[in-house]
This record gives C-alpha cells, sequence and structure tokens, in this order.
C-alpha cells in the first residue's frame, strides 16, 4: 500500500504542494483529478523521489519511507514513475527506450518476457521497434512511455497524465490499456484532467485544487458530485 | 554500407606506403594521436553529452606521465603509456566525481577551469617538468620480438592500430547496455533518474573512460615526437580537439576521426599561409555550422536517408 500523509512539497518560497494525504490500497486504480497548476506532477515526482518533499512529509510505501531513498531505490522498491508529457529518449529507438525501462533487470530472457507482455498490451508498437521513439505518432509516444514504465514490471504504476494533448480515440485505447494493467493487479496512480474517462476506469479519486486536497471518494460518487461535474464536466 | 569501415582500414593500411616522404608520415601519424584524443571527447560529449573542456588536460597529464618515468626513471615505453592511461583513468575518476556535480554550461566551464589549472600546473612546476623548455630526449617505444619501431612509417602503423582498437572498442561500448545507459543520461537525465540509472556513475564512467583515451593520445604523442612542451596541454589542444569532433560529427564513430584528418590535415596544408589560414578556417566553420550541424556524419546519414526514400517511398 502506498500512503502519503501531509506531504508538502516546495519550490523556494512557493508551496507547490501543501499537507495533501492520499493511499492507494492493494488492487486499486486511484485517480488524482485537478487543473493545470494543481500539483499533480510535483506529488509524482516527490514520490518518485525526483524533487525532494518538505520536512514532516510521509511517503510511506511497502514498509518503507520513500522521501529518504534514491530514485534508483525507489525503483528497485517496485515503484514506477511515467513522467508527464510521455516523455522519450527521442533519438534512440522504440525497443532501446522499453529495454531501458527494465534497466534495473539484468536477466536477458526475464526482459525478453517482459517486452513480449508490452507489446501484447501494445500491439501497434511490434512494427515500429527499430525506429526512433521520437518519430512516433502522439498516441503511440505514449505507449511507449507507459510500456517504459511497465518494463520494470512495477508493483505500483504512476501515470501523470497519460491522456494529454491526444486525439479522443486515443486516450480511450490509453485508458483502456491502464485499466489492463491494473486487473493484473498492478496497482495505479493516474492523474487527469480528463475527469469522465479517468473516473470510469478508476475505483477512488482526489480532487486537488492550487496545491491542497479538496474532496475524495469513490470513483462513481465522484462522478456525480456537483463541485466536479462543474469543474471538470462542463455539467 | 558495411564495407566502409574495411574500405577505410585498407586506405589506411596504403596510404603510407604511397606517402612521398617522412614529413607527411608524421603529419598522418599525428592524425591518427589526435584521432584517438577526439574519439575519447567524443565518449563524454557524443555519448553522454557533457561538454568537458579539460580534454588537453588529460592528453598533458598522459604525455608527462609517460615522457617523466622515461626520462627520470628509465621507465620504457611499453610500462609508461599503460602507467600514464592509469594516472589519467584515476585523476579522471576523481575529477569527474566533482566537476559532474555541475551540468550544462557550468560543467563545460568548470572542466576548462581545470584544463587550464592542470596546465599551469605543467608549466609552472619547473622542477618536474622544466616548464617552458619542455622534456627532451623522450625514447620511442621499442622494439617487440623481431618488430622495431624505430621508422616513422612502423610508428605509423602502431598509431593506426591504437586507433582501431579505440574504434573497436568504442563502437562494442555503443551496443552495450553501458552505452545505451549513456545515451539515455545524454538525451534526458531526470527520466533516465527515474528508470533507476545511477546518472552520475553513468557520467563518471564516460568521464573516466575519455580521460583515459586523451591520456592514451597524449603518450603515444610524447613517445612518438620525443620531446614535450607545456603547450601540449593547454585549452586551445581542447578546442581544436572539438573542432575534430564537431567538423565530423558529435556522436558519430567515424565522424571524429574523419573530422580530425580533414581539419587537421586542412592545417597542415594551409600553414604555408601562416596566420591568413585562420580566416579561412574561421569561413570554413561558419559554412559548416549553417549547412551541416551535424557534421558530416550527420550530412552523410541524411543523405543515405534520402536516397533510400528516394528508392522506397513510403
Amino acid at each position: 500500500m502506498l500512503k502519503v500523509s501531509a506531504l508538502t512539497v516546495s519550490y523556494g518560497s512557493f508551496q507547490a504542494v501543501r499537507e495533501v494525504s492520499f493511499e492507494v490500497r492493494p488492487g486499486e486504480l486511484v485517480v488524482l483529478l485537478g487543473a493545470n497548476g494543481a500539483g499533480k506532477t510535483t506529488i509524482f515526482r516527490a514520490v518518485s523521489g525526483l524533487t525532494p518533499a518538505d520536512r514532516g512529509s510521509r511517503i510511506e510505501w511497502a514498509g518503507q519511507e520513500l522521501s529518504s531513498l534514491s530514485p534508483r531505490a525507489i525503483v528497485d522498491s517496485g515503484l514506477s514513475h511515467c513522467p508527464e508529457g510521455r516523455k522519450l529518449f527521442p533519438e534512440l529507438s522504440v525497443g532501446t527506450n522499453l529495454r531501458l525501462g527494465a534497466y534495473r533487470c539484468h536477466d536477458k530472457a526475464e526482459i525478453q518476457r517482459r517486452l513480449a507482455r508490452v507489446l501484447e498490451l501494445f500491439p501497434p508498437l511490434s512494427g515500429r521497434m527499430n525506429d526512433p521513439a521520437g518519430a512516433l505518432s502522439g498516441g503511440q509516444q505514449q505507449m511507449v512511455s507507459v510500456g517504459r514504465a511497465l518494463m520494470a514490471e512495477p508493483k505500483i504504476l504512476l501515470l501523470d497524465e497519460p491522456s494529454v494533448s491526444l486525439a479522443p480515440k486515443v486516450v480511450a485505447q490509453v485508458l483502456e490499456a491502464v485499466a489492463a494493467i491494473n486487473r493484473t493487479g498492478t496497482m495505479v496512480l493516474l492523474s487527469e484532467q480528463n475527469a469522465y474517462a479517468a473516473l470510469e476506469i478508476a475505483h477512488r479519486g482526489y480532487v486537488l485544487e492550487g496545491g491542497r486536497l479538496v474532496l475524495h471518494g469513490p470513483a462513481a460518487e465522484l462522478m456525480q458530485h456537483d463541485e466536479v461535474r462543474r469543474a471538470y464536466m462542463g455539467a | 554500407m558495411h564495407l566502409l569501415p574495411w574500405a577505410a582500414l585498407l586506405a589506411a593500411v596504403i596510404v603510407p606506403l604511397l606517402l612521398p616522404n617522412e614529413y607527411y608520415l608524421q603529419i598522418l601519424t599525428q592524425g591518427y594521436v589526435f584521432a584517438i584524443s577526439a574519439c575519447g571527447l567524443n565518449v563524454i560529449l557524443g555519448l553522454a553529452g557533457q561538454l568537458s573542456l579539460a580534454h588537453s588536460g588529460f592528453f598533458g597529464i598522459g604525455a608527462y606521465a609517460l615522457a617523466l618515468l622515461a626520462t627520470k626513471a628509465g621507465i620504457s615505453f611499453w610500462i609508461g603509456l599503460p602507467a600514464g592511461v592509469a594516472l589519467c583513468a584515476v585523476s579522471g575518476y576523481a575529477i569527474g566525481s566533482i566537476c559532474l556535480r555541475s551540468k550544462g554550461h557550468y560543467f563545460a566551464i568548470f572542466t576548462m577551469a581545470v584544463g587550464i589549472i592542470i596546465h599551469l600546473v605543467i608549466q609552472k612546476w619547473e622542477s618536474l617538468t622544466r616548464g617552458h623548455i619542455g622534456v627532451i630526449g623522450i625514447p620511442g617505444p621499442g622494439p617487440i620480438g623481431p618488430i622495431s619501431f624505430d621508422s616513422t612509417l612502423a610508428r605509423s602503423y602502431l598509431a593506426l592500430f591504437f586507433l582501431v582498437i579505440t574504434v573497436l572498442a568504442i563502437s562494442r561500448l555503443v551496443r552495450s547496455p553501458v552505452g545505451r545507459t549513456l545515451m539515455a543520461v545524454r538525451e534526458s537525465e531526470p527520466l533516465a533518474a527515474a528508470v533507476g540509472v545511477d546518472v552520475m556513475a553513468a557520467k563518471r564512467l564516460a568521464f573516466t573512460i575519455s580521460a583515459s583515451l586523451a591520456g592514451l593520445a597524449g603518450g603515444l604523442f610524447a613517445g612518438f615526437i620525443g620531446f614535450l612542451g607545456p603547450e601540449s596541454a593547454n585549452v586551445e589542444m581542447t578546442f581544436n580537439t572539438l573542432l575534430y569532433v564537431m567538423v565530423g560529427g558529435i556522436g558519430s564513430l567515424a565522424g571524429p576521426v574523419a573530422g580530425t584528418f580533414i581539419v587537421y590535415g586542412l592545417s597542415q596544408v594551409l600553414a604555408v599561409l601562416q596566420h591568413y589560414q585562420m580566416i579561412i578556417f574561421g569561413l570554413a566553420l561558419v559554412l559548416l555550422i549553417l549547412f551541416m550541424p551535424a557534421g558530416l556524419a550527420g550530412a552523410a546519414r541524411s543523405l543515405m536517408r534520402q536516397r533510400v526514400s528516394e528508392v522506397k517511398p513510403s
């Protein structure tokens, strides 16, 4: 279980995230909703160790306190972060991008097995393994990005806005793949602006505003919530 | 495409036999030596994406290690050369551990300062290095079994041998998981860290390899020329090497070698013009940056891609 309590992250004197607490329980797919600048990406970066959290913040994962570990040790603990904006190694091939996801695994047969699994999840990538990742379409790049995170065979996957600037049809495909990943038992923490689509596949959700948590509850409840409907669904 | 390296190697083996006199042969040999140094710079710059300007400092360390061991302690070329490389590896590791804490332009400035310090130490430590006077009478490579390296021709083949080994080693490195790791760091440090790469260790490794190759080139340089002055370690040398890499194509395997021969060869041809050569050089460089920003290797690659797409439109 991932349990974040009183997480505060500051950039200089600016507090991007203030006293945020949430948890992801075994088997769950949890979504963080919020507009641009609400602090979603900062939370992700703090959890995966890329941005230091302020004193007093606690990030517990699998019995360990993550805020004192290096990003490398955090990857080893079974947490894999797929950063926002489908960040890839653009000049390296799709195959190399994916293999780098299994960086901490040195068993060739195991890497091959994971690769086969990712290609099963994202068939369009099969034919493009030798192309530079930067040459792919937006949707395919997102598949590479998610695939690379999966190559670490994580126990929990952090997906930061996987649907950003993708065509609606592709968004559905990517989120369907995320749901499929979750069904195999991998815990998922997802951040989205696309509230409706995300709540459809999530178990529970948290709503962020200006770096604070303002609302949380089961996905079905949030979908009916006036505040959420007004802010994110234009209804 | 796979014929090209073999053709280049064949040419490299035949050309020395056709050269009209020793002078050209010596230039060719120096070209090989500088190409090794350029390949070394390419490891940290092209593979790991860090612009190190301490390069000729390590060239100087390798050169002076061999020169001083030989002239002060009577240690042979064949021991002095690896000793110089080892010294560069150790100092490269130590210096890299500090410099690599800075990033981007700051790293470039930091390493340039390191390069200047190394140069100054060599120049001012007169009791050890004889300062401006330099070290003279450095013995060349002694014979290995029946093979003697006294002739310029033999030394040119020896330099070629080391260059080929260097290029082969780097090509193995590029294809290895370590090479992939370095390229990942070059493309995006935060992303590499996010997949579990120890970014600092990767960069330090590249810096150490790069420094070692500079040391190898420096040792060969000292042994072949027979005398050595502090200007071999000055920052100008670093910028020359950088020029070779940029003209040839940063990050490509053959680029630094081709770049060295074109720029170094051109500078020798233009040497008759003395200071005017810089005018021609400057102009050629501006044109190159404008029309071939990825160097010769980059231009060749895009030409090849064009031809392929003409044959097979997709």
